[in-house]
């Protein structure tokens, strides 16, 4: 049999919806209570008891009504203390902010060894023609242009935002034990058209000379190597280059043209 | 929202009177904040201290390396590495200039004592770094570069911004922070 709701009972119905929600219960409805079922609405009165709040029949005397504010009281004070419109927006912020982060270490994280598997395919990195060697106050220069066959395709994932492609020129000279230049460079976006990612080109003329720090260029033997850097949406940065093993070489006239 | 502000003031006026008044409860908070403001700092030191970079972490200021790197975006930096290779995306500082500078190394250049002269470039500029050099400087050494990016994540810095674009903002802020940590009765 359903209970006949008292007034009182009704109050403490009232507070106990105010706590559930404070804390989040989401199949509480303090409302529908009276005229829904009958073992819903008993549900909730065993709740009421359960908790032990003040019922109708001790809430009679004196002493329990008294009490009985003084937990209101609490209540209502515990309430502004927390300024509770603050406190959840905090919340909410900081657990989006927490949120966000986790997946992007996720993200970081689901491609660790992808490189392992894809590797992009170099197929030619080679001179085409020195175009010329000349004297530029006191320094060597070379400009050159070279052919490039190249698939970047397998380099990219769903955590890379773009690849940096590059040729990177290395010589030794008696004064440079090690040299390395930058001859080339290409930025290929993710977002790129298919066809982009994919390099076939002949007779690229360099971006930047060949320039020696001095005049020691003349004579040596210089190898092209194709390098790539992974700049990932976030995350790690992280290098690649193209198998020793298969870079070209050169050598550098002996005589300014 | 004018009102729920002032109710706000009005309640941390009443916490921090009431902390005022129980001693013991205000040298908890206290504690609790500068416990807050020590961790940050030894997480801070600590990066330093692995790092070996005197800035671990730095905010992109500008649009050089666009598309790569974008305003508001954070760079991790370490400066453990002995050697620095061409394609590596560093941080350096010019001499006698206070803003530090993301680019990418164009040439590198090593001698037999092992010492590097290098020239850096960004990826969205035309030229290369020698413009941005001190006057008369050709080359950056080893000893310019604070560390070498190692990783990245989007946006953060945009809070960063805001703060220097907005200095008061920066003010409202911590006090706010630590008004908030001073009442809470969560400690």
């Amino acid at each position: 049999m359903e209970p006949k709701p008292t007034k009182d009972n009704f109050e403490a119905r009232q507070i106990l919806a105010q706590i559930s929600l404070g804390i989040g219960m989401p199949h509480f409805q303090p409302k529908t209570g009276f005229s829904g079922s009958p073992t819903s609405s008993t549900w909730h009165s065993e709740r009421a008891k359960a908790r032990s709040w003040p019922k109708a029949t001790n809430a009679s005397r004196p002493s329990e009504i008294k009490r009985h504010k003084e937990r209101k009281e609490k209540t209502r004070y515990k309430n502004n203390n927390m300024h509770t419109v603050w406190v959840r927006l905090n919340a909410v912020v900081f657990f989006g902010l927490t949120v966000l982060l986790c997946l992007s270490v996720l993200a970081a994280l689901s491609k660790i060894g992808h490189t392992r598997y894809h590797q992009p395919k170099i197929h030619k990195l080679a001179l085409n023609q020195l175009r010329s060697i000349k004297n530029h106050g006191g320094v060597d220069r070379a400009l050159l242009s070279f052919d490039l066959h190249a698939d970047m395709t397998p380099a990219f994932h769903w955590n890379i935002k773009q690849i940096f492609v590059y040729v990177v020129a290395s010589y030794k000279t008696d004064t440079n034990p090690n040299n390395k230049i930058v001859l080339w460079d290409r930025i290929i976006e993710a977002t790129d058209p298919p066809s982009a990612k994919i390099i076939q080109e002949e007779n690229v003329f360099v971006k930047y000379g060949l320039m020696d720090q001095g005049a020691e260029l003349r004579g040596r033997e210089v190898q092209l190597q194709l390098m790539w850097d992974h700049m990932p949406l976030t995350g790690v940065l992280y290098m690649g280059e193209q198998e020793k093993s298969t870079t070209s070489s050169f050598t550098v006239p002996h005589e300014y043209l | 929202m004018i009102d729920l502000i002032r109710d706000t003031i009005d309640k941390q006026v009443i916490e921090l009177k009431k902390l005022w008044a129980n001693k013991r409860m205000l040298t908890f908070q206290l504690l609790n904040l500068a416990m807050i403001v020590f961790s940050a700092l030894m997480i801070w030191k600590g990066l330093m201290f692995v790092t070996k970079s005197e800035s671990p972490v730095v905010v992109v200021l500008s649009g050089s390396m666009e598309p790569a790197f974008q305003r508001g975006d954070i760079l991790f930096l370490n400066n453990s590495v002995q050697k620095v290779y061409v394609g590596d995306v560093v941080v350096f500082k010019i001499k006698d200039r206070d803003i530090p500078i993301v680019h990418r190394i164009l040439k590198v250049h090593e001698k037999p004592d092992g010492k590097v002269e290098l020239l850096t470039k960004g990826d969205n500029n035309r030229v290369d770094d020698r413009g941005l050099y001190a006057p008369g400087q050709l080359w950056l050494e080893r000893e310019d570069i604070l560390g070498k990016a190692v990783g990245t994540l989007r946006y953060v810095g945009m809070v960063t911004i805001a703060l220097n674009d907005y200095p008061v903002l920066k003010y409202v802020l911590v006090g706010m922070m630590g008004l908030f940590v001073l009442t809470s009765k969560e400690g």
